[in-house]
């Protein structure tokens, strides 16, 4: 798979590579330049009249970093902690970076400006985080907003 | 890579500028400068000119300049400090600021810069009124529509070049037909600037506003017209001198014999033109620079030098201005005068010589590595290669000896002698040769290395003395010194000293070289950040540590059990040390204030004496950035109200100076900070009944002095304006006391009606550390500060009650107080609800005190604070995190707010 070339990156399109996760059976993306590291589960301490979707903060090498659960920001039910449980440190918000703890990480696709389509117009899509869809090898992929992760 | 330069010089010229301005304050008007003080205030904005011009910010050179000029003439003598003077000088600094603030991309447009240019050039060349003749000035109507065209060419678009044209058709109008030769001569160099414009010249513009500046300030204190005859003395010099420096600022800089002919010429006419002042000590270091010219083949520093080049030409014919400016008394008078100058300028050059010595310096040490790069080379130089590594070495004794560095000098002379028979061809360089360069060449790095300013290093002949070795012998040796040869093994082969005794005299010179060396118990700089990563990093590597500890497996007394105890009490050191890299002085904050007192004084007509004790006291960084602003209120506040007017202060019996002392200490793990002032005081029955008609407080209300005073830190009581009559003080003292309790201190008042004040801040040496209560509620823990807890209670059954069989209140020590429910507050499910099977702590919370309800208690620890991200929004209750010493994050309660829900 090549990169695609920089032509396809200009003008908004939602072309570039992605990191993919799963929620569930749904496959996600986001842009692998917004992606920091990627770290494994740690003990969430929760925060009390914190929204919803976060989960907490945990302590990143001496650093405390909130962490937003993928699946709550989504409005899907929660899981059963399992092994492959991660947690993406992205780039955004106040402080720099986010913890997005999602089920599983799979794999970066390169999609070029032919794979991505517009998100559907009557889909709900949680604040407009649906940057994309992304389609290879028959799959569809959710590109996401990385900037609206925060703004609910 | 740029912008590290720019951040880099930003910070260091923020420094240098508290640095001067510190002197300049401590300056006093009709008292004569110290020397030593003018001097380092002269050399901060060199630096920060010099700086500037590296790095191409122009507006922030030229004002460094002009306040510099003024600075020079201060030292030397020429101008007495006046009041005037020290308000610009101090107005310069301010400027600076805001200039260094626009480079690092602050939007600021305070900055009057050509006109703040040209009123600094004012004070330079404005004649000593006791000596001066007195001469007509030009005519005020045409000095205020000269200053009308430079305002318009400053306001004016650089493109527009038909407007700036009109603009300088006036200008030249309003100077006249027969111009001072000063003003002739910076006309000629307006216009050929303009062409520069029009032939798309970007940085012209510019150069066109200082120009007009210089202008400006040549007419204003420009003699009018004087006799033709003295005119045509005086012209020719000139005009050859200007116009070298136009071809100068026109030759390619790599063109290298063009550039060589140009400074000839430039030095030449510099020559004939008799400058006095400065102008000589220019032109040695003009014909220093060309001389590297000349010497080096083309090298990344060409760029700079030429810079260099260009600015000295600049600032020869600003002298040449100065020089044409000074009024010929007799011919007499200026021959002598214009002697002397010539005599006293090295020495000038030489005091404030501290950035041509580092230029030295690392323009040598860079000619070494040149040499040294040749020499390395495969296969023995050649002849090219031995002509350049001469040439560095010559270079480098050159400037050697221009700055008085004879051990360099003569070092470098001994190679130089050594090479010069290779060099010609008179015998083939041999592999030893190469050897043996290559042992001067890192000889010489290291004397040039050590090079540091006045007292000079002293020799090893003086240490030789002191181990025994009789004076005469040295000196003799020293005298028949091969060129390399050292004194030391000289004398041994001589046998004059043994190798023991000069062993130790080596050993004693290099233990002192050493200690002089600038930088050897120096400061660097590093960015906050890296401090913060690396606090984080040891906080870490502290639990990691504590968790191999504690792990079962550790077998009690086993040696990875000894090694690892032994390893935490390092870390522990590691910790407290990296905490301590966020400490600072407070002399920077205390400087601040120090200015702000000269100002409010003189705009109040006030005499203050200011006083600083403990400025060296070190406080953590965002503490010292914390107390800055009240701090200076508090101040601001003293002078304007404390302080009596002198003359009220004379029929008061004091002297008509007040003081206002700040000092600062440690006590403990505090930092004290006073502020006394032997001014008005405050008088608490009269604060009482202020309070009382303004009805913050009941009309019976009988309060201790200490409880009056409190009084003014109310919000309601400082927005009255009669105040000020009353107590002479407390506008905003509720900010102030406010910020430094949000840094965790207090503040607290003692005054004596009459006598003065006295305010005491007391904080917390540093924000980030904080000594805390674990507590658990469920499964949760949280961290409580240990200085918020009065008490902590198992509550027995009477002890606590509902009301309304809802709210609990519990009774202690004869109070009661309301239930804080921690678990219930945060939602916790698994929380104990039974009071008597609970803990409750007392929590002082101003006057009411709360008792938080917690299921236990479970240890006291000192954590390091950290923010809360603002990505997550959370309860008012929780003030921040810290990690604790199982790795995870823990919660900071904030005592005060927890009530309030």
């Amino acid at each position: 798979m090549t990169a695609p070339a920089p032509a396809l990156l200009a003008g908004g399109s939602a072309a570039g590579n992605y990191l993919t996760f799963l929620l569930g059976e749904e496959e996600y993306g986001i842009p692998i330049t917004a992606v920091r590291e990627i770290i494994g589960m740690l003990p969430i301490t929760p925060v009390p009249s914190s929204p919803p979707e976060m989960d907490g903060v945990i302590n990143l090498r001496g650093k405390v970093i909130p962490v937003m659960s993928a699946r709550r920001r989504f409005g899907l039910p929660p899981s059963e902690p399992h092994p492959h449980n991660v947690i993406l440190v992205v780039e955004g918000g106040p402080d720099g970076v986010l913890g997005l703890a999602v089920d599983q990480v799979k794999e970066v696709v390169a999609f070029a400006a032919a794979d991505v389509e517009p998100p559907p117009a009557n889909q709900h899509s949680a604040g407009g985080i649906v940057l994309a869809l992304g389609k290879s090898q028959g799959r569809i992929r959710i590109l996401l907003d990385v900037g609206k992760l925060l703004v609910a | 890579m740029a912008d590290d330069f720019l951040l880099e010089f930003i910070d260091e010229s923020q420094t240098h500028l508290a640095a001067c301005e510190g002197i300049l304050l401590g300056l006093k008007p009709g008292i004569p400068v110290p020397v030593d003080e003018i001097n380092a205030a002269f050399r901060a904005l060199h630096t920060i000119k010099g700086g500037a011009g590296f790095l191409e910010q122009e507006r922030i050179q030229r004002l460094a300049h002009a306040g510099e000029q003024v600075m020079d003439a201060l030292r030397s003598g020429t101008l007495e400090l006046t009041a005037e003077h020290l308000d610009a000088l101090l107005k310069t600094v301010s400027d600076l600021r805001a200039l260094l603030e626009i480079a690092q991309g602050t939007p600021n447009d305070g900055v009057e810069l050509t006109v703040q240019i040209a009123h600094l050039k004012t004070l330079v060349s404005k004649p000593d009124p006791a000596s001066a003749i007195p001469v007509p000035r030009v005519p005020l109507v045409a000095k205020r529509t000269l200053e009308g065209w430079v305002g318009e060419l400053t306001s004016s678009d650089p493109t527009d070049l038909a407007g700036i044209h009109t603009c300088l058709a006036g200008l030249v109008h309003e100077v006249g037909p027969r111009p001072h030769p000063a003003a002739q001569a910076l006309l000629t160099r307006l216009t050929t600037t303009h062409q520069r414009m029009a032939a798309g010249d970007r940085q012209a513009f510019d150069q066109l506003m200082a120009l007009a500046g210089d202008l400006l300030a040549v007419m204003a204190s420009a003699p009018a017209p004087q006799p033709v005859q003295e005119t045509a003395a005086t012209t020719p010099g000139e005009r050859g001198l200007a116009t070298w420096v136009g071809v100068l600022a026109t030759v390619n800089p790599s063109d290298r014999s063009a550039l060589c002919a140009t400074a000839d010429g430039l030095v030449a006419a510099a020559e004939r033109s008799h400058l006095n002042g400065s102008g000589p000590g220019i032109l040695d270091q003009i014909r220093l620079v060309s001389g590297l010219f000349r010497d080096s083949t083309a090298s990344p520093a060409q760029e700079s030098r030429f810079r260099r080049l260009l600015e000295l030409a600049g600032e020869l014919v600003r002298c040449e201005v100065v020089t044409a400016l000074v009024p010929t008394v007799t011919a007499d008078t200026t021959a002598s005068r214009s002697e002397e100058s010539t005599v006293g300028a090295p020495a000038v050059a030489h005091e404030d010589s501290a950035s041509p010595l580092l230029d030295f310096m690392a323009e040598s040490i860079d000619l070494l590595s040149d040499a040294e790069r040749i020499c390395l080379a495969p296969g023995l130089p050649d002849k090219d290669g031995l002509d350049a590594v001469f040439r560095s070495f010559h270079t480098i004794k050159g400037m050697a000896s221009y700055l008085a560095q004879p051990e360099v000098e003569s070092d470098a002379h001994g190679i130089e002698t050594r090479l010069l028979p290779l060099r010609d061809g008179e015998r083939p360089i041999t592999e030893e040769d190469r050897t043996s360069i290559l042992a001067s060449i890192d000889r010489l790095r290291t004397t040039i290395a050590c090079l540091t300013e006045a007292p000079k290093s002293p020799r090893l002949g003086d240490f030789l003395v002191a181990e025994g070795v009789p004076r005469p012998a040295i000196e003799e040796t020293a005298k028949h010194l091969k060129p390399g040869q050292r004194i030391g093994e000289a004398l041994v082969s001589s046998g004059a000293a043994t190798p023991a005794q000069v062993e130790k005299a080596v050993a004693v010179q290099q233990a002192q070289q050493a200690a002089a060396r600038p930088g050897a118990d120096g400061f660097s700089r590093v960015a906050t950040s890296k401090l913060e990563d690396l606090m984080n990093l040891v906080g870490e590597l502290l639990i990691s540590q504590s968790l191999i500890v504690h792990d079962p497996d550790v077998v009690v007394g086993s040696r990875l059990q000894q090694e690892a105890s032994r390893q935490s009490r390092i870390i522990r050191d590691l910790q407290v040390l990296s905490l301590s890299l966020r400490m600072v002085p407070l002399r920077s904050t205390f400087q601040k204030l120090a200015r702000a007192v000269h100002d409010t004084a003189r705009k109040c007509s006030k005499d203050i004496d200011f006083v600083v004790l403990g400025e060296d006291t070190e406080v953590d960084r965002t503490l010292a950035e914390a107390i800055s602003d009240p701090l200076l209120h508090m101040v601001r506040n003293g002078v304007d109200h404390g302080v009596e007017v002198p003359d009220l202060r004379e029929r008061r019996g004091k002297p008509r100076q007040g003081t206002l002392k700040l000092a600062a200490c440690h006590t403990g793990d505090n930092v004290v900070i006073t502020l006394t002032d032997d001014g008005n005081g405050m008088d608490p029955a009269k604060l009482t009944a202020k309070a009382v008609e303004k009805g913050l407080i009941p009309a019976d209300a009988v309060l201790t002095n200490t409880e009056a005073f409190d009084l003014i830190f109310l919000p309601g009581f400082s927005t009255a304006a009669a105040v000020t009559n009353v107590s002479g003080r407390g506008v905003g003292m509720d900010v102030v006391r406010r910020a430094v309790e949000a840094a965790k201190g207090t503040v607290s008042i003692d005054s004596v009606p009459g006598k003065g004040s006295t305010f005491t801040i007391r904080l917390p040496l540093t924000t980030a550390i904080l000594d805390a209560m674990l507590l658990q509620s469920g499964d949760r823990s949280f961290l409580l500060p240990v200085q918020s807890i009065v008490e902590a209670v198992r509550p027995a059954a009477h002890q606590t009650q509902t009301i309304l069989g809802r709210d609990r209140i519990l009774q202690s020590r004869g109070k009661s107080m309301p239930i804080v429910h921690l678990g219930s507050l945060f939602g916790i499910q698994e929380s104990e609800q039974d009071p008597e099977k609970s803990i409750m702590l007392v929590l002082e919370d101003g006057g009411e005190g709360i008792a938080l309800q917690v299921d236990d208690i479970l240890g006291q620890q000192q954590v390091v604070i950290k923010p809360l991200s603002s990505a997550i929004p959370h309860h008012q209750g929780i003030s921040g995190t810290a990690i604790l010493g199982d790795g995870r994050v823990g919660l900071i309660l904030d005592p005060t707010r927890l009530a309030g829900v």
